[in-house]
């Protein structure tokens, strides 16, 4: 049995259970939205887990589960949540519910997309940056500071600089021109991250397991997920086939990292050299495997069936 | 040089720092308001790999380079109060939260605990984990319910536990493969070491029980344990691994 944990029409969760039922797989849909009607037990006795998920009146064994597809929303802004007082009742079951289910996954035996402790190094994207640079990849020169001199030094030598944020929150890059370096006074209440902009083509590696799935994407906009709002031109998207080495390396990475399924974001120089922005934990393939085809919710459904 | 990284009430680090001192070892005492309040940060992460430069409000510089090792019990960051009763600070604390754990990542090895996504000291973990983990380095553990259901989490056996009640509780503090605190047998030691790698916690405290039986059940694990109960053996080990680490 595979269970699914999100918003049933997101289209990831979607696409993922739409692969798994085609395929012959039971599946089980823990629908946040209807949190209120769910419960969780987890029993831990001499090292063994087992436990029990029960919705609308049905309860199914954890330990029947093979797989777990974890796409979930932060849970207090769920709209059966978000309106609730910070003492409601209704509140504190979807928090309880949520964080079983979290603990769970961390040490169900199941094959878990992904666990929640591999999901964690994108909350930081230097630390993450580190853990890339050890996997073999370059990385993108980067100066983390309050002192716009410092970042007038590191613009003076390296050009053009873009800069985003640290965190998963606010996360859209920008390019640092003359308007914005106007404006790094700003910087010394909190420090800032900028990098070296790197020449070359998008490149997104989404990986299952051992298998690789690579998407050129052609756009003039600094970050292409934005390209049609900040370009007019929305982003071309085409399947590649990255070098047997580039693609190890990528697989290699996300093993590294703990995660079963990720997001790789790389770019291609005009020299041939694969940088490595960011690896995304929790990717939102849908993008790409409608602008190119490729199966990509098909591999995760087979992961998660163990097929 | 060393440092210890800590939260401002955090007396078990101060009392890492004075004995320390004590034994002649370069350290640094860096509190979290102090941290927090530095004037000037320089973190570069890139090809040549990543260093950090904290300028300290005192005058003190923390260059990354010239560190040898470090205890790393920092808890909490706060923002700027530029930000603090701004629509900014919840982004400003997960900006420095970012920062906290990068730059703890960058200093050069032994950090005792190595930051994690999970905790800034060490990855902080939800009870049946530390149970799985506890079970897997030898220890015996009560069996354990937790429910979405219920408020609090309970013994499933309640009647087995009743039954037989620990005869004693005891706590030792784990540090870079050594265990100090209350007088333990050479097969707990060795699973309370064990529990330590699988956790990836150089610095753990463990509450244990001793059953009727005689056997040591795990009870509670604690990245941030009192480490004055392990007496100034812990500090001579740490002195040690800090001159070692030093002279390499």
């Amino acid at each position: 049995m595979i269970l699914l944990c999100g918003i049933p029409s997101e289209p990831p969760l979607a696409m993922v259970r739409r692969r798994l039922e085609e395929g012959g797989s039971e599946c089980v849909v823990l629908n946040q939205r209807e949190v209120a009607d769910a419960d969780l037990e987890i029993c831990v006795v001499a090292g063994r887990v087992t436990g029990r998920l029960t919705m609308r009146g049905q309860a199914y064994a954890l330990e029947h589960i093979d797989g777990v597809y974890l796409r979930l929303m932060d849970d207090r802004f769920l709209p059966e949540v978000r309106k609730e007082a910070a003492d409601s009742p209704v509140r504190a079951h979807s928090r309880r519910v949520h964080e079983t289910l979290l603990a769970w996954t961390e040490i169900a035996s199941a094959r878990v997309v992904n666990r929640p402790s591999a999901m964690g190094s994108n909350a930081s994207k230097p630390y993450q940056a580190q853990l890339i640079r050890d996997s073999g990849f370059d990385i993108p020169e980067t100066l983390i500071t309050n002192d716009p001199d410092l970042v007038a030094e590191f613009r003076q030598r390296w050009g053009r600089l873009i800069y985003k944020s640290m965190s998963g929150v606010r996360s859209i890059i920008r390019v640092l021109d003359d308007d914005a370096a106007a404006k790094l006074d700003a910087i010394r209440w909190c420090p800032v991250q900028f990098q070296r902009y790197v020449e070359g083509t998008d490149v997104r590696v989404h990986t299952v397991g051992t298998q690789v799935f690579a998407t050129s994407i052609s756009s003039d906009a600094p970050d292409y997920r934005y390209a049609e709002r900040d370009t007019g031109r929305a982003a071309n998207l085409a399947p590649l086939d990255l070098p047997d080495d580039i693609a190890e390396r990528c697989t290699a990475l996300a093993a590294d990292l703990g995660l079963a399924v990720s997001g790789i974001d790389l770019r291609r120089t005009p020299g041939g050299r694969y940088v490595c922005f960011e690896v995304n934990p929790c990717p939102v393939f849908s993008y790409y495997e409608t602008g190119t085809g490729q199966e990509i919710s098909a591999a995760i459904a087979a992961f998660l069936s163990g097929v | 040089m060393w440092l210890v990284l800590c939260d401002d009430s955090d007396a078990s680090a101060r009392w890492v720092y004075d004995g320390l001192r004590e034994r002649s070892v370069p350290v640094e005492f860096v509190p979290a308001s102090v941290l927090s309040a530095a004037v000037r940060w320089i973190h570069r992460v890139g090809s040549d790999g990543a260093f950090v430069e904290v300028f300290l409000a005192d005058g003190r510089c923390i260059d990354s380079r010239d560190v040898h090792g470090t205890l790393n019990r920092i808890v909490s960051m706060w923002p700027s109060p530029e930000y603090l009763a701004t629509p900014d600070r919840d982004y400003a604390l997960q900006e420095l939260l970012a920062l906290y754990l990068s730059l703890l990542h960058c200093l050069p090895p032994p950090v005792l605990n190595r930051p994690s996504p999970q905790g800034l000291s060490g990855h902080m973990r939800y009870t049946p984990d530390w149970l799985v983990l506890a079970s897997r380095a030898g220890f015996a553990t009560a069996p354990y319910v937790v429910s979405s259901s219920e408020d609090e989490p309970r013994c499933r056996n309640d009647e087995q536990t009743l039954h037989r009640p620990p005869s004693a509780h005891h706590e030792v503090v784990v540090a870079a493969g050594r265990v100090f605190g209350s007088s333990v047998t050479p097969q707990v030691a060795a699973a309370a070491c064990r529990l330590s790698d699988l956790a990836g916690a150089d610095l753990l405290g463990l509450r244990l029980a001793t059953t009727a039986d005689g056997a040591a059940r795990f009870e509670a694990a604690d990245l941030y344990p009192d480490l004055r109960s392990a007496g100034p053996d812990l500090l001579d080990h740490l002195a040690g691994l800090l001159k070692t680490k030093a002279r390499t």
